[in-house]
């Protein structure tokens, strides 16, 4: 009950001397407020794109954590790491010791075996088709053949030249462009077709080595390829979801292709900038003002032929037709389509409608289709190029991740990966083994190396002379690759090879308690192996959150270094200008802690006030932010945001850790001055001057 | 009569720089319950320092200072404070009043510091006081809104609320005007009378000096005199 009275006249007398001192107690009660206000902000974005990125990541590739090889020379890093090229990652020899290990740990959904590398998507090209159908005329002096494919062949060479000057521009122009241009043109003079006439053979050679390589158009695009368990894939991260097609039938080679890879990499480049073209008017451009918009504008024109490539004739006049219907004239088709793309502000809209309704049945949109098949290259570990023709089952997106980069991965069956990685089945070994007996070479550990190699009682070295010849190159000239089309058992899945595993747990809270359980169980079945939270598989984008935190963090140290400082100085003057007032009040019979808590009192008055005030200003501004969004300007804040706009929410404990910090702060920058003035002897008191 | 302060062979020295001042040099003083007594003396005569070794202010370097019996000299920090508390009245020079509460807060302060008291006995003794000190109708001023005389009669009310035993002033009247001083010696006459409460004020003014009921003279740290005599008015 006292103690309740004495606090009362502490409080009144720490707020009218707040009151009369209003001035600093402004410019204190500022400094709080905005580091309060800028903590809650920033911590809310932080926490928002943290929140966003680890969905994107977790929920479509590294699960809650990644188990892969302990102690290699590079880190797991699926969304983008430091290295160039394949990181050496180690592997996981047979991922059912892995799986036999982790076995009955508990929270554990699933573990789901993964690969990844890089990809080369090939499908022949169209300049490829011409010059092997006019290869065949040659070959069967077939003359009307021969005016057919070489007439496809020049208009396929002239849009290769029209490309390539376009994309010239702003482009320093290197000597190996030059020489690419130059040929071109060579081949497109009537000098060529008359050389041709006379040497096909040997000017189809040209052809084939000086033209065929420049054709780009859709015939080698690179792709991140994960292998994996596909049917336990579908099954574990519950937001993928087909968006064409099916999914790979279990026991089947296949390739499922994200939504958006093939939005942006594959799809007719017409098509791709009327997309474009949506995306900025939607996000509130016009032609008029937009240079972007005008240019993608020019480019469509530009690109027109694209879209008349491989039309039959039939459809080239339902084309025809459309257009003409579409524009209200007649005309070649060629010239209506230009005319058709020519787009502005006022047509945009029906024409963008139109494209997809009337005109994109006809044309090509993906130079792939979901059903066809396409042959995917891709490097072994050791650097050997293998190749496996692969049915395009199906697109597939995250649900509620649409927009963001969940899918940069395309998903291959992980029997396919380890063929491509060049890991050896057992079908294989076996074959290989015999292969061997019949070449004449035994296995050559490193340890004992030399003495196979060069030791004089060698038979392996006199009697076949070979040096270490590696797997690869064995299998490479064997064709024992080619073992696509086999179906295989949910055994074959799960008893060969992994790069990596994801783990997908049952409740994600216990992420740090289910990792050490993971990690003991994976260390007593004596496998080395580490277990990692997603943030450290991830690689630079799980990186990137904690580097904005740092910074954030960084930041507020400042600021509240600053505040203590001046929040100190305050208090010391403050005591220096009230050493009356303590003296009298402590000659009077205020004890030692009663003016301690005095001052505490005061700066904890305008910390509760300036930090309440800062965190629901703070709160008050990402709650605006989050009423349109915050539009993701490039794809890097795309990734970031997890989609076009970020909606930020307000965390309650951020608000509340704001508060405290800045409670902390000012008991800091108060406690040492206010410990100071309760030294103040009563003396003071009559010292006193009023 | 009974002794209320026994002050035994006091000797204060306080460092001043490399020199050692010596504020009091061996000084024996009895002062009895219910005595009015002004310690009289020039500055720097060691007048103030006596009353702070008599408010438990400060503590003596050599010899004993006994307030109602107890020795000042053994007594913790926070024992010397619950003295002053419950035991000692301040008055002040320059009124030392706390600038951000009312007068009515002022003085009800050493009440809330006490305890014990409910918020309806604290308001009957604070009213009482304040209308014996005749400021009732300014209770609810601030300290910057009266003037001198008036501050220092809030600072004997503010002294005589918790009713001590020994009310201590340290030059009363030196910030004042002389007639108003006056009146302020004559309110605590008043005070002194009616509740029979020790007073012991410092001051160098000889027309303060003479409405003490007893003069103690201090010289260079000495004891010059000690007079007892009736108050003769004016």
């Amino acid at each position: 009950m006292n103690r309740l009275n004495v606090f009362r006249v502490l409080v009144l007398i720490s707020v009218r001397n707040l009151r009369s001192h209003w001035a600093k107690t402004l410019i204190v009660g500022s400094i709080l407020f905005f580091g309060t206000a800028l903590w809650t902000i920033g911590s809310s974005l932080i926490g928002s794109i943290e929140n966003a990125m680890s969905r994107t990541i977790v929920e479509s590739v590294t699960g809650h954590l990644q188990i892969y090889q302990d102690g290699t020379r590079d880190t797991l890093a699926l969304f983008g790491g430091g290295s160039f090229g394949a990181p050496d990652i180690g592997e996981i020899p047979n991922f059912e010791d892995l799986l036999r290990a982790v076995d009955g740990v508990e929270n554990v959904k699933a573990i789901v075996p993964m690969g990844t590398t890089i990809g080369l998507l090939s499908n022949p090209s169209q300049l490829d088709a011409a010059l092997g159908d006019l290869r065949t005329a040659a070959y069967d002096a077939d003359a009307e053949r021969q005016r057919e494919a070489e007439a496809r062949t020049r208009y396929l060479m002239e849009l290769l030249l029209e490309d390539s000057e376009s994309r010239l521009h702003g482009q320093q122009l290197t000597a190996e462009l030059e020489q690419n241009l130059a040929d071109l043109r060579y081949a497109l003079s009537a000098t060529f077709w008359t050389e041709y006439a006379a040497n096909p053979l040997e000017r189809l050679e040209f052809l084939d080595t000086r033209i065929a390589p420049q054709g780009t158009d859709g015939s080698l695009v690179y792709l991140r390829l994960l292998g994996t368990d596909l049917e336990q894939y579908r099954k574990v991260f519950g937001q993928f979801e087909i968006f064409e097609g099916e999914p790979v039938p279990p026991g089947e080679r296949g390739l499922m292709m994200p939504y958006h890879f093939r939005e942006q990499f594959l799809k007719n480049r017409v098509a791709r900038d009327l997309d474009a073209m949506k995306k900025r008017v939607d996000d509130g451009f016009t032609f008029v003002e937009d240079d972007a918009l005008q240019e993608k504008a020019r480019s469509a024109v530009r690109q027109y032929k694209r879209l008349l490539v491989d039309l039959d004739p039939g459809k080239r006049d339902a084309l025809q037709s459309a257009l003409e219907s579409e524009l209200g004239r007649t005309g070649r088709v060629d010239e209506l389509l230009q005319e058709y793309l020519r787009i502005d502000d006022a047509n945009f809209s029906r024409r963008f409608a139109h494209f997809y309704s009337a005109i994109a049945p006809l044309v090509r949109l993906y130079p792939v289709e979901v059903g066809e098949s396409v042959t995917v290259r891709a490097f072994t570990r050791s650097g050997y190029m293998r190749s496996a023709n692969l049915k395009l089952y199906g697109i597939f997106h995250f649900k509620g991740m649409e927009q963001s980069f969940a899918g940069i991965y395309n998903l291959v069956d992980i029997m396919t990966f380890r063929e491509l990685y060049g890991a050896i089945t057992a079908r294989q070994r076996d074959e290989l083994s015999t292969l061997k007996e019949e070449v004449g070479i035994t296995d050559v550990g490193a340890e004992n190396a030399e003495d196979a190699l060069f030791g004089g009682d060698s038979l392996v070295v006199e009697e076949s002379g070979t040096s270490a010849v590696s797997v690869d190159q064995l299998l490479a000239a064997s064709g024992v690759e080619a073992a696509g089309g086999e179906k295989f058992t949910r055994e074959d899945v799960e008893s060969g090879l992994a790069l990596h595993a994801a783990v997908v747990l049952e409740n994600p809270e216990l992420l740090f308690e289910t990792r050490a359980a993971l990690d003991a169980a994976v260390k007593g079945a004596n496998l080395p192996l580490r277990v990692v939270p997603w943030q450290q598989a991830a690689g630079f984008a799980g990186q990137l959150t904690m580097a904005m935190r740092a910074v954030l963090l960084f930041g507020m140290v400042i600021i509240f270094l600053m505040a203590l400082v001046v929040m100190n100085n305050t208090v010391i003057i403050s005591t220096m200008e009230r050493t009356s007032e303590i003296g009298t009040l402590r000659a009077i019979g205020a004890q030692r802690p009663f003016i301690l808590l005095m001052f505490l009192l005061e700066t904890m008055a305008i910390a509760v006030l300036a930090g309440v005030a800062g965190a629901l200003a703070g709160a008050a501004l990402v709650g605006a932010m989050a009423v349109n969004g915050i539009p993701a300007f490039t794809d890097q804040l795309v990734f970031l945001f997890g989609g076009p706009r970020l909606f930020p929410v307000v965390s309650a404990a951020d608000m509340v850790t704001g508060l405290i910090i800045i409670l902390i702060v000012s008991m800091v920058a108060t406690y040492f001055p206010a410990r100071g003035a309760t030294r103040v002897q009563p003396v003071e008191a009559m010292r006193g001057a009023d | 009569m009974e002794p209320i302060i026994q002050i035994e062979n006091v000797e204060k020295e306080f460092p001043l720089g490399r020199v050692v001042v010596r504020a009091l040099r061996g000084v024996s003083l009895t002062i009895e319950k219910g005595e009015f007594t002004a310690i009289a003396g020039p500055s720097g005569s060691g007048k103030t320092t006596m009353l702070n070794l008599i408010g438990c202010i400060d503590v003596p370097t050599r010899g004993r200072v006994l307030v109602d019996g107890a020795s000042t000299a053994e007594m913790s920090d926070r024992q010397l404070t619950d003295l002053r508390l419950h035991k000692l009245g301040f008055i002040f020079q320059s009124f030392n009043l706390v600038p951000v509460l009312t007068m009515f807060q002022n003085i009800e302060l050493p009440l809330l510091l006490q305890g014990g008291l409910t918020k309806g006995e604290r308001e009957a003794r604070v009213h009482e006081l304040v209308e014996r000190v005749g400021l009732l109708s300014h209770i609810h001023h601030k300290p910057l809104e009266l003037s001198g005389g008036q501050r220092q009669r809030v600072a004997i009310a503010r002294a005589l609320v918790t009713r001590p035993r020994i009310v201590l002033a340290d030059e009363p009247t030196a910030n004042l005007d002389s007639k108003t001083g006056e009146n302020i010696i004559d309110l605590m006459r008043e005070m002194h009378r009616r509740d029979q409460t020790t007073f012991i004020f410092s001051t160098h003014d000889p027309k303060v000096m003479r409405l003490a009921e007893r003069v103690v003279r201090l010289v260079d740290g000495e004891i010059a005199e000690d007079v007892r005599e009736p108050v003769t008015q004016g």
